[in-house]
């Protein structure tokens, strides 16, 4: 974990319950973004339940079942969409279109998918992506979840992955 | 060298065919899922298996377990998000030859692939 996210998250004074959601996520997505596009990305906040309210063109959602149940979901804008799109495909899209949207899907694929690994949690169960796409849509969990909100700033604008869970 | 190349992703497919054809791979059969990823090797055997584990219809688990049954000795490789140590063990215990983790950088598929492509 890099030394500024360790930072904001002691000057946050993150419960160790939280870190232990925060942590996998934070790491797995600097490295999704590093090791896939090339991108350095940056945690530049953490919001917890409804304290923050995200809004995006394009999300992807997982549900997770098992040892926890909820949804992890990874929000971009359009801009971010397009210049992601660009460096996996080679030519920016003029529109969200089924290639960016399949993007999106995995990269919320890889995000659950290390994040459930690093939790060290066993039994959780993740599946298929989902995409959604609106201008400015915002996502809301059920009240019963502990929402964790994990704002990032990238090369090409700021993305958000959300944790809502049961069970932890 | 044909290779099969099982992902629900297309962009993961781009991504995977880039890496083949800059190894020299350009004869590739693609599948979205793991039926149609049984479906297409039986119609017409390759030399190498590239295969997601999470698909629609069925499973990369589904399609190692498959192919293997048919007696095909085909070197598989898994791609996958799929890391713990209990999953990579039923993969290979399935007939997986290799295994690579989402996400990757490129050259950790090119080593993969150096494995087993012979152009």
């Amino acid at each position: 974990m890099s030394t500024s996210t360790l930072t904001l998250l002691a000057s946050l004074n993150i419960s160790e319950k939280r870190a232990r959601l925060i942590q996998p996520f934070a790491n797995c997505t600097k490295d999704v973004f590093s090791m896939m596009l090339n991108w350095e990305t940056e945690l530049i906040g953490i919001h917890t339940n409804n304290a923050f309210q995200s809004k995006y063109d394009c999300s992807g959602f997982i549900g997770v079942s098992g040892a926890l149940q909820g949804s992890i979901v990874v929000s971009v804008d359009q801009d971010v969409a397009f210049a992601a799109a660009h460096s996996f495909l080679g030519s920016r899209p003029v529109s969200i279109n089924a290639e960016v949207i399949d993007m999106v899907g995995e990269l919320t694929n890889m995000i659950a998918g290390a994040g459930k690994d690093r939790i060290g949690i066993p039994g959780i169960t993740l599946g298929l992506p989902t995409v959604i796409t609106g201008k400015q849509h915002t996502v809301s969990f059920a009240n019963s979840a502990h929402v964790e909100i994990l704002q990032f700033s990238s090369p090409h604008g700021q993305l958000t992955v959300e944790i809502g869970v049961r069970g932890l | 060298m044909k290779v099969l190349v099982a992902d629900d992703s297309g962009i993961m497919r781009k991504i995977i065919i880039r890496s083949l054809n800059s190894v020299g791979v350009t004869d590739i059969v693609e599948a979205a899922n793991g039926q149609e990823a049984i479906d297409k090797y039986k119609a017409s055997p390759v030399d190498l298996i590239l295969t997601d584990w999470n698909m629609p219809e069925k499973s990369g688990l589904d399609v190692v377990v498959e192919i293997r049954a048919t007696g095909s000795q085909v070197p598989i490789i898994m791609v996958t998000t799929e890391a713990q140590k209990g999953q990579v063990i039923s993969a290979i215990q399935a007939g997986v030859n290799d295994y690579l983790t989402k996400p990757f950088e490129a050259d950790d598929l090119r080593a993969k692939l150096d494995k087993f492509v012979t152009v």
